[in-house]
């Protein structure tokens, strides 16, 4: 529940080892002896807990590629407090280029789609029981229009853009916010040893803007917000400009 | 019928609850009931979130609204859903008051023993729970239990006195009443220049009068100064120099609700509070009901504070702990927290309800914007201090403590959690402080 100054007191990481699921963590406002519950693969308590040394913090090993499973990680995360934040940051970059459309699509619509709109579902029933707090769920601005060099990545991260969007008007009516954010090319474990284009971000920066958007119930959170305008304008733009934007 | 879902407010605008009222708690709804459980509520005149239960039902009291006075007992019977001021013009009627009244009349019955309220009454007569009789509740099956302050169910009674509503509805209570000749106060103001000067006037004032309270100045340099007021009811003597007022009822002046924005600045404090110190003392006849609830003058003065809102934040300190007030003042002016309304009270006896606030000692208590760029701060340094000190924090105007705070404050709350879970075996009765308090 928050407190008489909006802090948090239990927030929710789907993706617990995602560098800007951690950063957003560290710039939520936390209440006094908040818990913050990270859920992932290979997660060392020590070495989370020494990064939130004022919350309680909460590991819950699990494997998202083994999402039927889900029902098991919601009766760990305790039905008896009510959740103040989710946010499902967690995602597979796969390789690029049309040759491995086949090879990638599987694991792209099981990681990228398939599991976190379910973990999505699940969500949205807890916070349309409980009539309060934030869902934020990581997309990004690939899912805008298909591009040469990730447009399997990009359809499964349309899809779930396009899911959360269209839960927005009844999050509404049942006082909990919904949030997408999209971030540009973030400089992180994800994306190591490709070259960051333009207007690449670190994870801290998509924090910020992040928390920036879902303190002010902002529906869709561009990082940096610079990509708004230009993904406006490239929507629109024709293909022989956009392909050569590999 | 379609359920009507409903955006309800604590009456520091800080917090909020998307919530459905509900008339009755029956058999045919109470496994629905349970599903995010129930808050019986008042006038909504908690200041944080003990009223507020997200997603679930607010229990409404406004059908218990009888009152029968009994003139041979001096008691009286009284619905749970009766607002005070009501029951004021009632009593007042056959020369009757209430022993202990708070700040504001706008509370119900229930509300008043929900939260265990106390007045400027506390040194000699307590809290409001120790004039209590009898509680009639309604349990979370749907029983309805008398409960008395000793015998069987004498834990019962005294878990729901000050149990914030968490242990069932109050329906109804027989109270203690004391004889009153007239509706007049005989008051007398004095003022002090720093806390050291008002803890000894405390000590003769208490001596002196059945009501004490004193305003502080909390604003820069000047925090710590102030004026004590003293009051007792009059003879019919004393009154023959002023025409009572009894037929009249209090004026009051609502502020307009486009005045939604904050204009309670630090310089608004200030020149305030200068205005305030150096009024004219009062020293005379004052009726009783503007005595008592100064502020409800102005019925809807929470808006002052704009959208943004405000906390109330009220702690009690043992009475051998009364020189750290001024360190806790020094908290408040390090950090540039202004208020025009600190008070500052000594208390009497503690009082017996197992979360009851009061305790021997001083209490005071501060409003506080919620623009304040280090509200969160603040607070933390002062229940920090409070706990060291041995102190406590009043959860009717709380908003911000922890489930370890309060183990910290509230000494017998493990006691009071194993009452509540005999009274409450399903925890039906739950709100969004028993929620950030892990306590329902």
């Amino acid at each position: 529940m928050l407190n008489g100054a909006g802090q948090f007191q239990n927030v929710v990481l789907f993706g617990g080892n995602s560098d800007i699921g951690l950063a957003i963590l560290k710039k939520l406002p936390m209440a006094r002896d908040s818990t913050l519950i990270l859920a992932g693969r290979n997660l060392n308590y020590n070495e989370v807990a020494s990064k939130f040394p004022e919350s309680n913090v909460e590991i819950i090993e699990f494997d998202f590629e083994n999402i039927d499973k889900i029902d098991i990680l919601f009766s760990t995360i305790s039905k008896q407090r009510d959740i103040d934040v989710a946010i499902l940051a967690y995602g597979y970059l796969g390789e690029v280029g049309t040759d491995t459309l086949l090879r990638e699509i599987n694991q792209q619509i099981l990681i990228n789609y398939y599991g976190p709109a379910m973990l999505f579902s699940k969500l949205f029933e807890i916070f349309r029981n409980q009539k309060h707090g934030k869902i934020l769920v990581i997309t990004s601005v690939a899912g805008i229009r298909p591009r040469i060099s990730n447009f399997v990545y990009g359809s499964a991260k349309s899809g779930l853009d396009f899911l959360v969007r269209g839960s927005q008007n009844e999050s509404k009516k049942n006082n909990f916010t919904v949030s997408v954010l999209r971030p540009g090319f973030v400089e992180s474990k994800m994306t190591q040893g490709l070259k960051p284009p333009a207007f690449s971000v670190k994870p801290d920066r998509v924090a910020e803007d992040a928390v920036k958007g879902l303190l002010r119930q902002k529906k869709i959170i561009y990082s940096p917000a610079i990509l708004n305008y230009i993904f406006t304008l490239l929507r629109f733009s024709p293909d022989f400009i956009f392909n050569k934007l590999k | 019928m379609k359920t009507v879902w409903v955006i309800n407010r604590g009456w520091g605008n800080n917090l909020f609850s998307f919530s459905k009222q509900t008339s009755n708690l029956s058999n045919e709804n109470h496994n629905e009931l349970l599903r995010r459980g129930v808050v019986p509520i008042g006038n909504g005149r908690s200041y944080g979130d003990s009223a507020l239960n997200s997603g679930g039902d607010l229990l409404s009291s406004n059908n218990y609204n009888q009152i029968i006075i009994n003139e041979a007992t001096n008691t009286a019977l009284v619905g749970s859903g009766v607002i005070l001021e009501k029951l004021e013009q009632e009593l007042l009627k056959y020369n009757l008051f209430l022993p202990v009244v708070p700040g504001t009349a706008q509370i119900t019955i229930g509300g008043a023993i929900a939260s265990d309220v106390h007045g400027k009454s506390h040194h000699h007569n307590g809290s409001f729970g120790d004039q209590l009789l009898k509680i009639k509740l309604l349990t979370s099956t749907c029983q309805e239990l008398e409960l008395f302050p000793t015998g069987e169910y004498a834990n019962f009674f005294w878990a729901t006195v000050g149990g914030m509503g968490l242990t069932g509805q109050i329906l109804e209570a027989e109270i203690r009443l004391i004889k009153v000749e007239n509706e007049l106060i005989s008051v007398e103001e004095q003022r002090f220049t720093n806390i050291s000067q008002a803890i000894d006037l405390f000590d003769n004032f208490n001596k002196k009068f059945l009501y004490t309270v004193a305003w502080l100045d909390i604003s820069g340099g000047s925090t710590g100064r102030g004026i004590i007021s003293g009051g007792n009811h009059t003879s019919i003597v004393d009154c023959k120099k002023k025409k009572s007022e009894f037929s009249k009822s209090i004026k009051k002046l609502f502020l307009p609700k486009t005045l939604y924005f904050n204009f309670v600045s630090n310089l608004f404090i200030r020149i305030f509070n200068i205005i305030w110190y150096y009024k004219p003392k009062k020293r005379g006849l004052v009726e009783i009901r503007k005595f008592m609830h100064p502020l409800d003058a102005i019925p809807n003065w929470n808006i002052v504070y704009g959208r943004k809102g405000f906390i109330q934040y009220q702690f009690v300190i043992p009475t051998e702990q009364a020189d750290s007030l001024q360190e806790i003042l020094l908290i408040l002016r390090t950090n540039k927290v202004f208020s025009f309304l600190c008070v500052l009270k000594k208390f009497g006896r503690h009082s017996k309800g197992f979360l009851s606030f009061p305790i021997e000692g001083w209490t005071m208590t501060i409003d506080i914007s919620r623009k304040h760029p280090n509200l969160s701060q603040v607070i933390a340094l002062l229940d920090e201090r409070i706990i060291e000190l041995g102190g406590r924090v009043y959860l009717a105007k709380d908003s911000f403590l922890t489930r370890k705070d309060l183990e910290s404050m509230y000494k017998k709350l493990d006691l009071w959690i194993e009452i509540k879970k005999k009274m409450d075996p399903d925890t039906l009765w739950k709100s969004d402080q028993g929620r950030r308090l892990d306590i329902c």
